[in-house]
């Protein structure tokens, strides 16, 4: 453990912006873990209703077969990156869920209010470059940009 | 430990997930050996002990990552495009979470004590992001119009760029703790990065100059783009480009690449989501040792020397980059596949140069790595 602040210091103290961002990533990893965590618990109770059945999914991985052939496994297809949206209980999708919409948006979540906080504080350089981010973030959840449009 | 310490923050949520994780497999292990296997399926117990051993490679690999200096991404992708037949796509699109959630599990602690700078990640991100989210489209388009042969260009074009680090590793690399910045430019002015920090090691708090941020923001849209389309992390660039371009000191830059890594990937990892690369049951055990490894590893950082680690991952990476030679080159038809011989000839001589370099360092400092 580290040693704490000494108590002659004066500290500086953080903006609150990277203060805010900080905690809601920080928080949002967790809870994107603690989900991850307890998803493939749920697949492995009612396996029939995973999108890949997982008595199936780590032979096919491991026979080196493309993405869309391990979704095909069985016997469907890859239903989309938000899945999750029909079907939150099953397991798989709530890994989905805790993966994708939790921990890898947990950024943009966090630059959306850092954003504010910025333009709260008169700083609309930042604002502006935060939005940005989020945009291209949200472009990219939407799947609005890709390679097949 | 006080009981009124394990119920503050991070002491709670490290046990609670430490708790679930403990629970969770209990219960994978019974329902794993009651459950029944379907016709042509994996047994229930095979598939909790793989879920097992990715988690505790995961953590080992978030451990070590921190403590050497090599990002987990750095470790995980090289090794499993070399020496596993899992889909290349599969595999770069894990590497890219293994790689960002390390980054954003830390954000929050740099974040709180200003050893990271969000002013500076914030106006990286803009063209990391860009860069990313431009590499990883093309990773997708690779793998759906030349299959296999993109498959082996791209084996072959990442064991030339490990190679090329691990040289750069070995030789330290040009790096500037406390870089000396006489003036700022005007446009950096304008971008009003500064922000003070407590420096533990020397006892005040620090201000700092910067300078040259185009040239910054260009380099790091390329580095942006290598780092999506191979699904590595991208401290390796990212650091020393604030260090020797912008001027940050070391360690801020080392705090900042790890939460910029952490913001910009979550831009880049969706096209390997909607292309289905990120398959919720393969993934999740990756990113849970991520993250707990990564909290582990930040703690054990103050108190073990790294010097002998680094010297053990840049073997790995040695070893790894002649893997992925091989299987380049065979993929491409120019040679047979490698005997297990030449593999264990080679991890040999790997191993031996490791061991000599870290008695070397041992023989030169009289101490113990």
């Amino acid at each position: 453990m580290t040693s704490p602040m000494p108590d002659n210091v004066d500290l500086p103290e953080m903006p609150r912006p990277q203060l805010v961002y900080g905690a809601i990533v920080y928080w949002m990893t967790v809870a994107s873990c603690m989900i991850a965590t307890v998803g493939p618990v749920i697949s492995l109770a009612w396996p029939a209703r995973n999108a890949i059945h997982p008595s199936y999914l780590f032979a096919a991985i491991f026979a080196g077969k493309p993405a869309q052939e391990v979704w095909q496994t069985s016997g469907g297809s890859f239903p989309g990156a938000h899945f999750y949206l029909n079907n939150m209980l099953h397991g798989d999708a709530f890994t989905q869920f805790g993966v994708a919409l939790v921990g890898c948006g947990s950024a943009g979540w966090a630059l959306l209010v850092v954003g504010l906080c910025y333009l709260r504080q008169g700083d609309r350089l930042y604002a502006l470059m935060s939005f940005c981010v989020v945009l291209l973030l949200g472009l990219a959840m939407l799947g609005i940009i890709s390679i097949d449009n | 430990m006080r009981l009124s310490a394990c119920l503050r923050s991070p002491v709670l949520e490290i046990v609670l997930m430490l708790a679930l994780l403990v629970i969770s497999f209990a219960a994978l292990g019974i329902m794993g050996a009651a459950a029944e296997t379907p016709e042509g399926g994996m047994p229930g117990l095979i598939i909790v002990a793989w879920l097992l051993g990715f988690f505790l490679l995961s953590f080992a690999i978030a451990v070590v990552a921190v403590i050497g200096g090599i990002g987990g991404g750095m470790l995980f992708t090289p090794f499993m495009l070399a020496f596993t037949n899992v889909d290349s796509l599969i595999i770069r699109g894990t590497g890219m979470i293994v790689a960002m959630f390390s980054g954003l599990i830390s954000s929050g602690r740099f974040m709180h004590t200003g050893l990271a700078n969000l002013k500076i990640c914030v106006f990286a991100c803009v063209s990391y992001a860009f860069g990313a989210f431009g590499g990883a489209i093309t990773a997708v388009a690779l793998a759906k119009h030349l299959g296999k042969t993109g498959d082996s260009f791209v084996r072959l074009a990442l064991g030339v760029i490990l190679l090329a680090l691990a040289v750069y590793f070995i030789r330290g690399g040009k790096k500037i703790e406390w870089p000396e910045v006489a003036s700022s430019d005007r446009f950096t002015d304008r971008l009003r990065f500064t922000l003070p920090y407590y420096e533990r090691s020397l006892g005040r708090v620090v201000t700092y100059v910067l300078r040259r941020a185009p040239w910054f923001f260009l380099s790091v849209m390329g580095v942006g783009l290598l780092s999506g389309f191979f699904g590595l992390g991208a401290g390796w660039a990212i650091v020393p480009a604030q260090n020797l371009i912008l001027g940050v000191p070391l360690k801020v830059a080392a705090a900042n690449s790890g939460v910029l890594v952490g913001m910009g990937d979550c831009v880049a990892i969706w096209p390997y989501i909607h292309s289905g690369a990120i398959i919720p049951l393969f993934v999740a055990p990756w990113l849970v040792g991520q993250v707990l490894g990564g909290i582990v590893g930040s703690r054990l950082l103050i108190s073990i020397k790294a010097g002998f680690v680094r010297f053990m991952l840049i073997g790995f990476m040695l070893f790894s980059c002649y893997g992925l030679l091989a299987r380049g080159l065979e993929g491409l038809g120019l040679v047979p596949q490698a005997p297990m011989w030449l593999n264990g000839v080679v991890l040999a001589g790997i191993f031996s140069v490791v061991v000599a370099a870290i008695m070397r360092q041992m023989g030169n400092s009289g101490d113990q790595p």
